[in-house]
């Protein structure tokens, strides 16, 4: 068994926090990165030791992975944790830290290639008997031939462009007279945007949902499951609000979907902490769509509702440890909702925003957690993806966190930018939402539903009395924050040079 | 005493009476409200101020306010008429990106919302108005340039009947 007594985090932002957060608890060393323009960010100086990537695209510094094995060599670094994104699914850089000896908190790299690849990895749950959205995926495009499979499938069934993208030769088929046209129709577009004009078919789910499962192996065969995680209200193909347990969901569809999950982990020996997942139709049957190899972003929901601390039970893996408990003693319990506040305006169709960002804010509510990477006077740039925080609460059922959510969102202005979180507050108020259950198309669905309110004649006579009575120099924080960190890194760049 | 504030991009004009150093007296339309101050916060603390009987936690940084659980600007009126000194709308930048296409030319008559550039950023496109009728006085960029945030991308004259 492995033992780390330091740990190099290869990530940036909230994520980054996360992890050294953990690192902290369990006594271990962590080193943290940061580039040229993120001094004043709070995960520059999270960690025990600081180190500078220097300036550049990402190529040159997070994405590069010389530089971050040669740091590890410097550092004397045990293990590397990639928390998400960045170099977290790339098999290169798996492969380089094994061959310099260094550990990587991960899968093995040859996990991470048959499970990145879309395609691969639906063949491997095919041949472990994986239910896969019914389709045809094949090489024979006669029109007749083409109708029979749709007829097998069942409609409503989805025409799409196999070299297609955009929704240019794409067509959803609810009656059967409508088929032969539409695939004409399909097919003309497809040669005409991308030259080629084979198509493939696929159920088109009506109503469909997000479902996840996070699943944790150890070296021992252990393969446990950590329930599900349901994130079926998303923008842009982004999640924006996740929870666990999903609403509604029946206890034995949610045993059968877990047990999937685990199945699969099972069948290619995974170590480490995985995410499946899956599109859930309203009748219950439940379709694989890809697995990520990776701590995901809303994991906090189930480290609430499981009481888990899922990145140490990640180092805990890649040392070698056996996971010490048994699968019936993972237990749900209560509700727990992660709402990701956004540098966005919702209100025009989702534009990122960017400014110095002023109040973070402040809750004092029991269970009540702020994932961030940001601090009062940080410069929110467009260097870097435009979520701002996430924030998770934990309550006994789902009508009360959401009650703790709204009034939790109250803390967090994340003044002096255009933000999502009046948005997010609307979302969690309206009927549809509180009622459940949620689909994937829920912020379209609702679009008129969610639109912002008036300010009232009350509100507004109250904006201008705190105007009156507040002076406005709240932020003094950023005059202070770099001088008393640029000491430490000047004398670390010091010592890596020496 | 009467005060104006721009609100959400909207002048709006108020009665104000000073009851003490922290408390006031706001008449706005139909809404009466009396407010003081309760607590000032640290800079990373919420303030409480007590309006009609109920306390609130507000923050206020420079122009920025927020209020149970909605962020507002406000903008003094004055100031802000300073600011333009003359120049009419905002017709800058919203952040870094790249000029996709320029629909108006010097010495062109605008009219209010009327498209004059398209320019990409982040992936999305975002199309600069004209925010009251006039004439275009110079368009700084053309098709292609890539420009910082915050630049002045053109610049216009308003029409004199529209002027108060």
């Amino acid at each position: 068994m492995k033992n780390f007594n330091r740990i190099l985090v290869a990530n940036r932002g909230e994520i980054a926090i996360r992890v050294m957060k953990t690192c902290r608890e369990m006594g271990i060393e962590s080193v943290c990165l940061y580039t040229e323009e993120e001094r004043e960010l709070p995960h520059s100086s999270y960690g025990d030791i600081s180190v500078a990537l220097g300036g550049g695209p990402l190529s040159e510094t997070y994405l590069n992975i010389d530089k971050l094995v040669q740091i590890c060599k410097d550092y004397k670094v045990d293990a590397v944790h990639p928390g998400y994104g960045l170099l977290s699914e790339r098999a290169a850089f798996a492969n380089a830290l094994e061959k310099a000896g260094i550990t990587l908190i991960g899968p093995p790299a040859a996990a991470m290639e048959a499970m990145g690849d879309k395609k691969r990895s639906k063949q491997i749950c095919e041949e472990a008997g994986i239910p896969l959205v019914p389709g045809y995926h094949g090489e024979n495009q006669e029109a007749d031939f083409l109708f029979e499979r749709a007829k097998e499938i069942g409609l409503p069934v989805l025409i799409k462009a196999s070299a297609g993208g955009g929704g240019k030769g794409m067509r959803i088929v609810e009656k059967e007279e409508d088929f032969l046209d539409a695939l004409g129709a399909a097919k003309r577009e497809a040669m005409n945007a991308f030259g080629d004009d084979i198509v493939l078919l696929e159920k088109f789910i009506v109503n469909p949902r997000h479902i996840e499962v996070q699943v944790m192996s150890d070296e021992h065969g252990n393969h446990f499951h950590f329930f599900e995680r349901e994130c079926s209200i998303q923008r842009r193909y982004q999640k924006i609000v996740e929870e666990s347990p999903a609403p509604g969901m029946e206890d034995q569809l949610r045993h059968d979907i877990c047990a999937v999950a685990t199945k699969i982990s099972e069948s290619i020996n995974y170590v480490g902490a995985v995410t499946v997942e899956f599109i859930l139709d309203e009748d219950g049957s439940f379709y694989f769509l890809e697995m990520n190899t990776r701590l995901q972003v809303e994991h906090p929901v189930t480290e609430m509702v499981t009481g888990a601390d899922l990145v140490r039970l990640q180092i805990e893996v890649a040392q070698g440890k056996k996971l010490s408990f048994k699968q019936s003693d993972i237990e749900q319990r209560g509700h727990s909702i992660e709402v990701r506040i956004y540098a966005e305006d919702p209100d025009n169709d989702f534009m990122p925003s960017i400014g110095k960002l002023l109040f973070v804010g402040e809750s004092q509510l029991n269970s009540v957690r702020l994932d961030t990477g940001y601090r009062n006077g940080n410069e929110v740039t467009v260097s870097f993806d435009p979520m701002l925080a996430k924030l998770i609460v934990h309550a006994e059922n789902r009508d009360h966190a959401i009650e703790k959510m709204l009034q939790a969102l109250k803390d967090y202005p994340f003044l002096g930018l255009v933000t999502n979180r009046d948005y997010l507050s609307r979302i969690l108020k309206s009927k549809p939402y509180k009622e459940g259950p949620t689909y994937t198309h829920f912020v379209k669905t609702y679009k008129d539903i969610l639109m912002p309110t008036e300010i009232s004649e009350e509100m507004k006579a109250m904006v201008f009395a705190t105007y009156q009575l507040c002076d406005g120099r709240g932020a003094k924080t950023h005059t202070s924050a770099p001088a008393a960190i640029e000491g430490p890194w000047e004398s670390l760049s010091g010592m890596r040079n020496s | 005493m009467k005060k104006k504030l721009i609100l959400a991009g909207n002048t709006e004009e108020f009665n104000l009476e000073r009851i003490g150093p922290d408390s006031v007296e706001i008449q706005y339309q139909d809404s009466k409200v009396s407010a003081h101050k309760v607590i000032s916060g640290e800079s990373t603390q919420f303030d409480v101020i007590n309006i009609n009987g109920r306390n609130q936690r507000v923050k206020r940084v420079g122009d920025f306010i927020s209020i149970d659980g909605k962020n507002y600007k406000v903008e003094n009126a004055m100031a802000a008429l300073s600011k333009k000194s003359g120049a009419e709308g905002n017709m800058t930048s919203p952040m870094p990106g790249k000029i996709l296409k320029v629909m108006v030319s010097a010495g062109e008559k605008v009219t209010s919302g009327q498209g004059l550039l398209v320019m990409e950023a982040m992936k999305m496109e975002h199309t600069i108005k004209a925010p009251q009728d006039g004439v275009v006085s110079a368009v700084h960029y053309k098709e292609g340039d890539l420009v910082d945030g915050g630049v002045e991308l053109l610049e216009m004259e308003a029409n004199e009947s529209s002027e108060d």
